[in-house]
């Protein structure tokens, strides 16, 4: 009784309910227009063809005898770009955001580089990725690494600096080493800033390794959408772009479980829990 | 520690079997050895090509294993541009490239040495049958190219090929070209933006001309090659670094010899060369069965053939200077 009395006191908004039924809601509002705009002509059916014809083409795609062969192999070729990309970013932005970050004149004297550099468009090094590494995945991971390693090289620098002077100073005192130091200190305070910028990176590593692979032709599932493209073949090219979407959704699905895996000890995924 | 150092071992552990799968996948098959009466070296040959039908009796030859017979392991490596396909060549990774015969005259003027060692396509010998002729909606009230004065006409890639037709085309009607107002646009979204009104006339390309003949109903407001020349020009043309190809001119005398007899094949027989362009493009193959194609085989690579290009490229201001044929060509 009880319960169902302090119900009815929570707006629909704040239920745990709102957030999926809201998405559906917009989901459902989107795949209406698009079947509805297409079968009244309101776009021409021709190069917009209905939703549920396209969705039908997934199936094809995912499945199907003709195209499954050529769409798992272009995934694959995209998901080896887009993990070997994001991998060397990581690896290349903590180890330079920590060197970077932790010393306040390094920090200062590499901060007009790193902003001198940081807003180069990565679609702008494609020739440059072309002649060193040729029409080939290389190119593409070239440029991915270009897109992410600046994002997570900030969020560690951020995430060095913002370390308590204060736990700082009580660890030294305690006598903790430097590498104690690093684990017990710095570590759990970076890890927050580090995994908010693998799950940004993790949807720019997908949408630079796509985009390159329609521009250029390299290998994968935007040069399949390409290929489909030139061909006149509309439904297979919205087929494999509702594909692709799926695929940046299930990343950020994934990047966000393990975030909050990572993260469980961390004050703020503790109060969301609570809340 | 533990407890935040596991996920991240097992995020790392997954991404590298992610990263293995699309290996072992990627993985080119292992080179098959020549059949064991015939022992033949085996040489790579990356070709940069862009998707398109010309490539269609390459892809054709490859598949029917000519290039192997040949002592070839042709990659055929796709690219977005000509310009892409140039720079791969720079870099050691390519071997030849096909283009258009205007982007190599024009890639050669802006001082990349290369050289043209085959014919890829040529203008079909009828001319009324044009493939890139110039298309409007079925009502459209233009007459002839001349109309085109002041409105939109797409192409592809400003100062290029199919730009240089519809320049041809309006310039030999009487027209100044100059006063044409071109867009660039993808070709596949240009029949949209015909049948939209965003443009007044398009330089089809295929499928989208025959596409666009058949289904929208748009007619041919000019066709090009029939003032491009008298007779059929080579269009297209697979070229290579000259300084690749005098360092290694055996090499690069087979792999011409061997285009020659892909192209040969293909012009006597047309219906599995539209099979294999269906392959190699996606299109569809009934509609590859219809689309209009350029002629293969049938022109060798001469200066006569090439020269009606040349000059309307040069009249026309694509190029500065005439073209030195006989440094270009390269005969082994």
């Amino acid at each position: 009784m009880t319960a169902v009395q302090e119900r009815p006191r929570l707006t629909f908004s704040r239920t745990r309910w709102s957030t999926p039924v809201l998405g559906a809601a917009g989901v459902l509002a989107f795949i209406a227009v698009w079947e509805v705009a297409s079968r009244l002509s309101i776009v021409n059916p021709d190069y917009l063809p209905p939703f549920s014809q396209v969705f039908a083409e997934v199936f094809q795609v995912v499945g199907g005898e003709q195209l499954r062969g050529e769409f798992w192999e272009a995934l694959g070729m995209t998901m080896f770009g887009w993990a070997v990309g994001l991998a060397l970013s990581l690896v290349l932005g903590v180890v330079l955001g920590v060197i970077l970050g932790s010393n306040r004149w390094i920090r200062e004297y590499t901060h007009s580089t790193i902003e001198f550099l940081r807003p180069i468009p990565s679609v702008g090094l494609i020739p440059i990725a072309i002649v060193i590494f040729g029409v080939r995945p290389s190119a593409t991971i070239f440029v991915v690494v270009w897109a992410c390693f600046w994002v997570i090289l900030i969020h560690v620098i951020a995430g060095v600096t913002d370390v308590d002077p204060v736990a700082e100073a009580t660890a030294r005192s305690y006598g903790l080493g430097p590498l104690d130091r690093a684990r017990y200190v710095v570590w759990p305070t970076v890890l927050p800033y580090l995994m908010t910028g693998v799950r940004l990176s993790g949807t720019i590593a997908l949408v630079v390794a796509i985009t390159i692979e329609i521009v250029v032709g390299a290998p994968g599932i935007g040069q399949m959408i390409a290929t489909y493209q030139s061909a006149g073949n509309v439904t297979v090219v919205y087929a494999l772009a509702l594909l692709a979407g799926v695929l940046g959704l299930v990343i950020n699905l994934l990047l966000r479980t393990l975030e909050n895996a990572v993260l469980a000890w961390h004050p703020s995924m503790r109060s969301e829990v609570v809340a | 520690m533990a407890k935040f150092t596991r996920p991240l071992l097992g995020a790392i552990g997954l991404i590298a079997a992610v990263a293995l799968t699309a290996c072992s996948s990627a993985a080119p098959a292992p080179t098959e050895t020549a059949a064991a009466d015939a022992p033949v070296e085996i040489q790579p040959l990356v070709a940069g090509v862009i998707p398109v039908t010309d490539i269609g009796p390459v892809y054709m030859a490859q598949q029917n294993g000519v290039f192997e017979e040949n002592g070839f392991d042709l990659t055929l490596q796709s690219a977005g541009s000509s310009s892409e396909i140039i720079q791969a060549m720079q870099s050691g990774q390519v071997q030849i490239g096909y283009g258009g015969t205007t982007g190599v005259f024009q890639a050669v003027e802006n001082g990349i040495d290369l050289v043209v060692i085959a014919a890829a396509s040529a203008t079909p010998d009828d001319p009324e049958n044009g493939i890139n002729d110039l298309l409007v909606v079925a009502d459209s009230p233009l007459k002839s190219a001349k109309d085109l004065e002041g409105k939109k006409v797409a192409v592809n890639a400003p100062g290029g090929y199919t730009q240089l037709l519809a320049d041809i085309a309006i310039k030999a009607d009487g027209g100044d070209p100059t006063k044409v107002e071109y867009v660039q646009m993808g070709v596949p979204d240009q029949p949209a933006a015909l049948e939209s009104g965003a443009i007044d006339s398009f330089v089809a390309g295929e499928p989208f001309g025959t596409l666009g003949r058949e289904d929208k109903g748009f007619k041919t407001l000019a066709n090009p090659f029939v003032e491009l020349s008298d007779h059929a020009v080579v269009a297209g043309v697979w070229y290579a670094i000259r300084s690749e190809v005098e360092k290694n001119p055996e090499y690069y005398a087979k792999v011409a010899e061997t285009i020659d007899v892909a192209n040969t094949y293909a012009l006597e027989n047309d219906e599995e060369l539209r099979e294999s362009i269906a392959t190699f493009t996606k299109i569809d193959p009934a509609l590859a069965a219809r689309i209009r194609l350029g002629s293969y085989g049938k022109l060798p690579l001469t200066v006569e053939n090439l020269q009606p290009i040349a000059d309307w490229s040069l009249e026309l201001g694509y190029i500065k200077k005439p073209v030195d044929f006989d440094n270009l060509i390269w005969e082994p």
